[in-house]
């Protein structure tokens, strides 16, 4: 329910609505119930409540021919809903009201989206999740088409029906109502299908919208589908520019700029829905309607694009800076494993060894470089080996270090997941699957565009008396970062405590700009470069293992809140919070400034009372803001006496 | 032998606590109700909650015992205001001493400061002997005067045996609540210049600290004053062995008295818009410069007999590294020398 006004064209009709209610109760099905989940303008509008939101958009709970019907929330009588291990989802429940009903019917608005092009029923399928920030848990917290393909295979739609009688076009998407009229509806068993219908109507990619395209390139059309009816545009139709579509999609990488744009952007009948607090209100009033017509306004529409542009650029600043010189303020990525792992049989896993072990060979006829680094490039890949002996009882380091988790522990490690799929009689894991997902690397690539590295990996445990090893071999990489990111570490007891080697394989891809640059010609600058950059990673690697074998987490980044939202009341995030608080400050000095001014001499104003009468406060005895200023140049001065009588020695 | 330790869940206080322990003493740590008792998990101490601004917990903590160390204190050169470290040093002291006295404590060892005798500009080393104080004492210094003369007056006029202990600047761990001087490594670990300062301090393991604590209460002479040091360094070589341990380059940079004290301004601007503790303070830059170098021979003679600075130091790394004050990032830029494996307690 996608609604901010009566009626509003940005969600589906609520007299369709209850005419499909009468018409289902007709062919025999009484117990027919509407439900959705408190979306995160909850969060800043009063009103938002499911059913007074339902209520005020137009449902009136009994249907023109008397049906009574429910509207339930889909963020109550949450259970767990059965998401498997190595899912984004695993964990997340669901309303029992999703999970038992018999049939479950999609009824959403045909209507675009000002950063996905579209917004049909796998957009819709978004909104039975149960927290109320869903912007930031399932569109940030979590990959946004990840949580759709995890939702569409466990708990799909039975049928979807898109409402294009009356539907919402234009640039904006669902920030404002711009009806048009195409009279039709769409509808199919297969939501996919139903979206990749009502995108071509539009005239748009059907793997437009990242959900769609994710869902599409993972499960596909139903087999032998066939369309009814016309697949010629919607006269008159209007969609997102690309300008407006990237710059909003980047625009809303950020949690603080995805969360003052919904709010400041959106178009409001604020009689019905009031902000629930004042800055959001006087931003909305000054920004919304002026960015409102960005179709028919070239000034808006640009100013728009430029707003989210700028945005976007402070934000992937903001990212960079994160990610060269405050690691630790990162969010850590939740995931989910792109392999199938029923799809993998014991040849899979017991082959990496074999694979793994010949480069090892090699290297052993190789001198280290000076950074105790040996490596070898074939098919332009380099293959490498590290090795640290590390000062702790071999049984002590493998009782604290797990070998499984040792990929994982990996430099820059910023999230991933991780399932074991067979284990030993002694209950260890043999085969795993993980996917792991790294900060650039080097680090300083992320000023050049470099992505984050992101593979699947397959596998494969050793365990002997006085070994663990962990063969590793990448089996896909979801945005094309790696060719090339398999190898070996191998924990094995040594005189000297414990010895870690890494053996590995790696090649990964290189942003643009680098790849404009044929670095073989400058085999000084590249070797140094190489040894430069692989040795600062697996010598920070090692000490990773370290840090395990001390008993600390070593990995970077910090936990997303997965509660945000239910118990910050108007979900503001923490950057804002921050923001207020400095706010407050400056406001704070301002106001004492002001009423300095306003009082008589030798007093401080302390305010006015109920009847009317000003307070005052006779001047302190000590100016603290002049002796702080006074006592900060004494001081400096002080200390610039000292280096010139330092400098007379 | 029953012993009250008060700031017992502190830093010096805990290690002390663990020292009586090990040496067989009954110890009744006096703790708030609030306190981090972290420090003290797994020792068999029994805890009495109460408050040294608070005579009456005082009393009833002391009541029984034979010994009773007053360490507890306010170390900070940030977020309290100097007229509140100094009355309450001064309160406290008060009421730690008419405590002991009311329950006929047969001997009181006050945990001072090594900065009440005194620091110069000169590479010079002071003893028990040196007459203390310069111009510029910070309001933490001035606050560990005034609780020394207090407690030593209250005492004299009260015929209580007291004593004091005077460590030097004090590193290791656990420290979770991380006291200032072991702020000061982790401060220079996350420095990404890796800036040392001029002046020298004298650099003790907090180890031998309640070691000394021990020796200074069985075998110290009533009224007297003993220095708990370890070795004079200046503070680029603290600094160079703090990197040579963590595996990490540097010192790069040398602050002096100006570049140092613009630091610690910028520092506390950022810190009071960020809410955090700065890495330093202009308190502390006021002290750059300064020597703060004193000689143990005192307590030596009772057998105090402390670690090497690169083995405090070692020491202290070996604990940082494994805690929440170093963070993981951090952490995996070290390569940490083996000789603070040395230290690792299985």
């Amino acid at each position: 329910m996608e609604l901010f006004d009566y009626r509003a064209s940005t969600g589906a009709d609520p007299l369709l609505v209850e005419e499909l209610i009468d018409l289902l109760h007709e062919k025999g099905y009484t117990n027919v119930v509407v439900a959705d989940a408190e979306g995160s303008a909850s969060l800043w509008l009063d009103n938002r409540e499911v059913l007074v939101l339902a209520d005020l958009a137009g449902y009136r709970f009994i249907t023109s021919k008397g049906n009574d019907y429910e509207v339930l929330n889909l963020s109550e009588a949450l259970a767990d809903a059965g998401f498997p291990e190595g899912s984004s989802l695993a964990g997340t429940e669901l309303s029992e009201y999703w999970l038992s009903a018999h049939f479950r019917i999609n009824f959403c608005k045909n209507k675009t989206d000002e950063a996905h092009g579209f917004a049909l029923g796998m957009y819709n399928l978004m909104g039975v999740l149960p927290l109320k920030a869903k912007s930031f848990h399932y569109k940030l917290r979590l990959k946004q088409e990840e949580v759709a393909l995890d939702l569409h295979r466990h708990t799909p739609f039975d049928f979807t029906i898109i409402d294009a009688w009356c539907s919402n076009h234009g640039s904006q998407g669902s920030r404002s109502s711009n009806p048009l009229h195409t009279c039709a509806f769409i509808a199919s068993e297969s939501t996919l299908l139903a979206d990749w219908a009502g995108a071509l109507k539009m005239g748009l990619d059907p793997y437009l919208s990242p959900l769609n395209a994710k869902v599409l390139r993972t499960c596909g059309l139903p087999n032998s589908y066939w369309m009814e009816g016309d697949l010629t545009l919607w006269p008159g139709w209007k969609s997102p520019s690309i300008h407006i579509r990237e710059s909003t999609a980047k625009r809303n990488a950020s949690p603080l700029t995805q969360r003052l744009a919904e709010a400041c952007l959106q178009t409001v009948n604020t009689d019905l829905f009031p902000f629930k607090n004042m800055v959001d209100s006087r931003l909305n009033a000054v920004l919304a309607h002026r960015l409102k017509e960005v179709d028919d306004n070239s000034a808006a529409r640009w100013g728009l694009t430029a707003i989210n542009y700028a945005l976007a650029n402070l934000e992937q600043f903001r990212q960079a800076w994160q990610v060269l010189f405050d690691k630790d303020s990162l969010h850590r990525m939740d995931t989910r494993l792109n392999v199938d792992v029923d799809k993998l049989d014991n040849a899979d896993f017991e082959s990496i060894e074999d694979y793994i072990l010949p480069f090892q060979a090699i290297l052993r006829y190789t001198l280290p470089d000076r950074n105790g680094l040996r490596r070898r490039y074939i098919d332009g890949s380099i293959i490498f080996e590290y090795i640290r002996i590390i000062p702790v009882d071999f049984e002590d380091f493998i009782t604290r270090v797990d070998i499984c988790q040792a990929v994982q522990m990996m430099y820059d490690n910023i999230g991933g997941a991780r399932v074991v799929v067979k284990n030993d009689e002694q209950n260890r894991a043999l085969y795993q699957v993980e996917r792991d997902l790294y900060l650039p690397q080097p680090n300083w690539m992320v000023l050049f565009g470099g992505r984050h590295i992101d593979v699947d990996k397959i596998e494969v445990i050793r365990y002997a008396e006085h070994s663990r090893r962990n063969f590793w071999r990448t089996v896909y990489s979801a945005n094309q970062s790696a060719e090339y990111d398999d190898g070996m570490v191998a924990f094995e007891k040594d005189p000297g405590g414990t010895r870690v080697t890494i053996v590995a394989r790696q090649k990964f891809a290189l942003p643009l700009f680098w790849q404009l640059f044929d670095m073989d010609y400058l085999p000084d600058v590249k070797e140094a470069l190489v040894s430069d950059a692989y040795s600062r990673f697996f010598s920070r690697t090692m000490a990773n293992f370290e840090a395990a074998a001390e008993g600390r987490a070593p990995f970077i980044g910090k936990p997303w809140d997965a509660r945000y939202g239910e118990e910050t009341h108007d979900g503001i995030p923490p950057e804002i919070e921050h923001l207020k608080y400095l706010f407050s400050m400056l406001a704070g000095i301002a106001e004492k400034w002001l009423r300095k001014d306003d009082a008589p001499a030798g007093t401080t104003a302390l305010g006015t009372d109920e009847h009317g009468f000003r307070h005052f406060a006779p001047q302190s005895t000590t100016d603290t803001a002049t002796e702080g200023v006074s006592r900060f140049f004494s001081e400096l001065a002080s200390a610039i006496g000292k280096d010139i009588q330092l400098l007379g020695k | 032998m029953q012993v009250l330790v008060t700031g017992a869940n502190g830093f010096i206080g805990s290690h002390l606590c663990r020292a009586l322990v090990t040496k067989g003493y009954q110890v009744r740590a006096l703790v708030r109700p609030s306190s981090d008792l972290r420090s003290l998990a797994g020792l068999d101490v029994s805890y009495c909650y109460g408050d040294i601004l608070e005579p009456e917990s005082l009393a009833q903590a002391a009541a029984g015992c034979d010994l009773l160390f007053h360490v507890a204190g306010v170390f900070t050169y940030s977020g309290v205001k100097g007229e509140q470290l100094i009355s309450e040093a001064r309160s406290g002291a008060a009421h730690v001493v008419q405590a002991a006295v009311r329950a006929g404590v047969k001997r009181m060892v006050l945990t001072s400061s090594s900065v009440t005798f005194g620091a110069n500009n000169r590479r010079e080393v002071m003893s028990e002997a040196h007459p203390g104080g310069f111009s510029d004492a910070s309001d933490y210094v001035n606050s560990k005067r005034v609780q020394e003369d207090t407690a030593f007056a209250l005492a004299a006029q009260a015929g209580l045996d007291l004593v004091s202990v005077h460590p030097t600047l004090t590193v290791g761990g656990p420290d979770y609540g991380l006291t200032e001087s072991n702020h000061a490594l982790v401060s220079y670990l996350n420095d990404p210049y890796k800036t040392t300062w001029i002046g020298g301090c004298n650099i003790v393991a907090v180890k031998d600290i309640a070691e000394g604590h021990i020796l200074v209460a069985e075998k110290g002479h009533r009224g007297e004053r003993y220095l708990l040091g370890g070795e004079n360094v200046e503070w680029a070589d603290i600094h160079r062995i703090i990197s040579e341990l963590c595996g990490l380059p540097g010192p790069y940079l040398t602050a002096n008295h100006t570049t140092a004290y613009l630091a610690a301004a910028f520092h506390e601007a950022l810190a009071f818009i960020s809410q955090q503790r700065p890495p330093s303070t202009r308190e502390q830059a006021r002290m750059a410069g300064n020597y703060y170098w004193y000689d143990h021979t005192k307590a030596a003679g009772l057998g105090y007999a402390p670690m090497t600075a690169r083995e405090a130091l070692a020491a202290a790394v070996e604990w940082l590294v494994t805690s929440e004050h170093i963070s993981a990032s951090l952490r995996a830029t070290m390569h940490l020398h083996e000789d603070v494996y040395k230290f690792r307690i299985k």
